[in-house]
């Protein structure tokens, strides 16, 4: 995508800029977190990629074809859910799904092989309106894999999921990217895109402000801290800080800062007489690198 | 297109909102076929003896005072034949009969087209329901964007939704139609009405039901059409009571000439073989300053108009749904 940009014009005579010059490039295999704020932008993004909304300006390559010019012509290596998994109501799971497939001509036999691969089989005769999120979450990803597709896009995939139920979707996740998938999901929970993220986009406000490999945006702007308990935390603190390192208190212990080395630190400590009863090394995660760039981005 | 329309009628056939508007439709068309029963049964055995009652007393008179009134009836006939000479006051018929005072039994070939047209609005109602609640759904429930990122043409989304009110349209037109115009010949069979129709009777009553299908899936199209351009059913049916107050309603009573193009006189133009209204047209009275004299005149409209009229409405509509469906985003 590039220079991506829509506006929405509400009946308030408002006018709401959702993305602003969005550039974003996916690479092929692996899962690739988009993540935002919300109210970032990702999913009128995905929205534009799945031909749902028409931008204003910017151009969107799927496949190497425009889209949504030519998107017909690979709408079918395409499997998507955007926000929530939206069915008829009254069908059952299973009945949803042979719509869906009859649609695309697939033959039905593709339903309960998708079905059993989301571990629904047992359940799906009972009516979509019935299912817990999880099993609606679990349905629509059975659905996207009706086409066999190269490209999957969840929108927000584990939200309202209770614990088990986002181990379950990451998992799902990691497991169609293993299998030489592409897998290209959003989220503003970063814990569960860390975990599972091979490559990262994060937008704010409708702009691209990172993108890379995972490890290299944790490596490139967050430092690592050193948590230290001891008993006399002012005498501790003039010799780190004499050290040159920064010195903050935080509740019982103190936090170095500085891309300290912990084992330097303990012996700074040691040979002023000052022995450490806690040390604990914090790295930093995607949340603080998220955090700092989208407050950045705001700014 | 073939495997979306094969989709859509699946989910059409699966949706319980189309099944019970075809029931309800097709069980308050039994109205229809109860008041022909009530037109065409027999004197029940109390209305018997009352008439026969009455028939008595009618006779005892006659016997008394039959022959002066037929010879009264004779000399006005004799007098009327001097400036008429083919006058005939029927002098032989005055002679009382048990069926004057028996209720009137209507025959199928009387009150057949009579009571079947009224079904129009019943099938034109049913069908605009059902088209709408084919496409406002999928766009309440959200399903239309999943739907649109497994086929994203929009145009064959489009035909194959207009495609599916008609095929399951026609038989639900059948249903409710055929329910009351069999009804009724059954009931007027049952009734001993059932007389001795001609073969006009037949062509006008056939006719009138076929029409009568046919114009529930233009109901059906326009609700089609009207769903994607306002995508809320609420919306589709703001709009048609806005349209019936005004344009139906209001205006042929403000300007009375409107009258010929409005839906309603147009639809009952093509269901019953033509219609008519009256247009009062004043010309100044030469006997008054200020006076008008008016007289109303009679403005036909043909089976031909009302049919291109109806066909007119429902390609502008359906293109306006296209074209709203097409560039508008779905969210």
């Amino acid at each position: 995508m590039r220079g991506l940009r829509k506006t929405y014009h509400r009946l308030n005579l408002r006018t709401v800029v959702a993305v602003e010059g969005l550039d974003l490039d996916v690479p092929a295999g692996g899962v690739h977190g988009f993540l935002g704020p919300n109210g970032a932008g990702k999913t009128t993004t995905i929205r534009m990629l799945l031909g749902l909304v028409r931008p204003d300006a910017g151009t969107i390559h799927l496949f190497g074809e425009p889209v949504p010019q030519r998107l017909p012509q690979v709408v079918g290596r395409v499997g998507s859910i955007v926000e929530q998994p939206k069915f008829l109501p009254n069908f059952s799971g299973r009945r949803n799904l042979r719509v869906l497939a009859t649609a695309i001509e697939v033959p039905h036999a593709r339903v309960e092989e998708v079905l059993e691969r989301v571990g629904l089989r047992e359940r799906a005769g009972e009516q979509f309106r019935r299912y817990s999120l999880g099993m609606k979450q679990r349905l629509a990803i059975a659905a996207t894999l009706l086409k066999d597709p190269d490209l999957l896009i969840f929108d927000e995939p584990t939200n309202g999921l209770d614990p088990a139920g986002i181990r379950e979707i990451r998992e799902t996740m990691r497991a169609l990217a293993d299998e030489g998938r592409t897998v290209l999901v959003s989220s503003h929970v970063l814990a569960e895109v860390e975990q599972v993220a091979d490559t990262v986009s994060i937008v704010a406000r409708g702009r691209l402000v990172a993108a890379g490999r995972v490890v290299d945006l944790i490596g490139s702007r967050a430092a690592t801290d050193v948590r230290v308990g001891v008993a006399d935390r002012a005498l501790a603190g003039e010799l780190l800080v004499a050290r040159g390192w920064s010195v903050r208190p935080d509740g019982d212990e103190l936090v170095v800062g500085g891309a300290p080395d912990a084992a330097a630190l303990n012996r700074a400590l040691a040979e002023a007489g000052v022995f450490a009863h806690t040390l604990r090394t914090v790295r930093p995660d995607l949340e603080q690198v998220f955090l700092e760039l989208t407050a950045d981005g705001a700014a | 297109m073939r495997p979306l329309l094969r989709a859509e009628l699946a989910r059409t056939r699966a949706r319980s909102f189309v099944w019970f508007v075809a029931i309800l439709a097709a069980v308050a068309g039994l109205g229809f076929v109860a008041m022909a029963w009530d037109d065409t049964r027999p004197p029940t055995a109390a209305q018997v003896r009352a008439a026969q009652d009455e028939f008595a007393r009618a006779q005892a008179e006659w016997d008394r005072t039959g022959d002066d009134r037929v010879a009264q009836c004779r000399e006005v006939e004799e007098q009327t034949r001097e400036e008429h000479p083919d006058a005939d006051l029927l002098c032989d018929q005055l002679a009382p009969v048990v069926e004057q005072f028996l209720p009137y039994q209507s025959q199928l070939e009387e009150l057949g087209v009579q009571r079947l047209e009224p079904v129009t609005v019943l099938v034109v109602l049913a069908m605009l329901a059902i088209g709408v609640s084919l496409v406002s759904t999928d766009f309440a429930t959200g399903a239309m964007s999943t739907w649109l990122t497994f086929a994203p043409r929009r145009g064959r989304v489009f035909a194959s939704k207009a495609c599916a009110v008609l095929v399951a349209g026609l038989p639900i037109g059948v249903l409710v139609v055929g329910t009351v115009a069999g009804g009724i010949v059954a009931v007027t069979t049952w009734n001993g009405a059932f007389g001795e129709p001609g073969s006009w009777f037949w062509q006008e009553y056939l006719g009138l039901a076929a029409r009568q299908i046919s114009a529930g899936l233009w109901a059906g199209l326009v609700g089609v059409g009207l769903a994607f351009a306002l995508r809320h059913a609420a919306a589709v049916a703001g709009l048609a009571v806005w349209w019936v107050a005004a344009t139906e309603s209001a205006l042929p009573v403000l300007l009375p000439v409107a009258r010929g193009a409005t839906l309603s006189t147009n639809l009952v133009a093509w269901t019953t073989g033509g219609t008519s209204y009256d247009v009062p047209e004043c010309v100044p009275d030469p006997s008054t300053v200020t006076g008008e004299v008016c007289q109303d005149v009679a403005h036909v409209v043909s089976t031909a108009q009302g049919g291109l009229v109806l066909l007119a409405v429902a390609l502008v509509v359906l293109g306006t749904g296209l074209l709203v469906f097409r560039l508008r985003d779905v969210t």
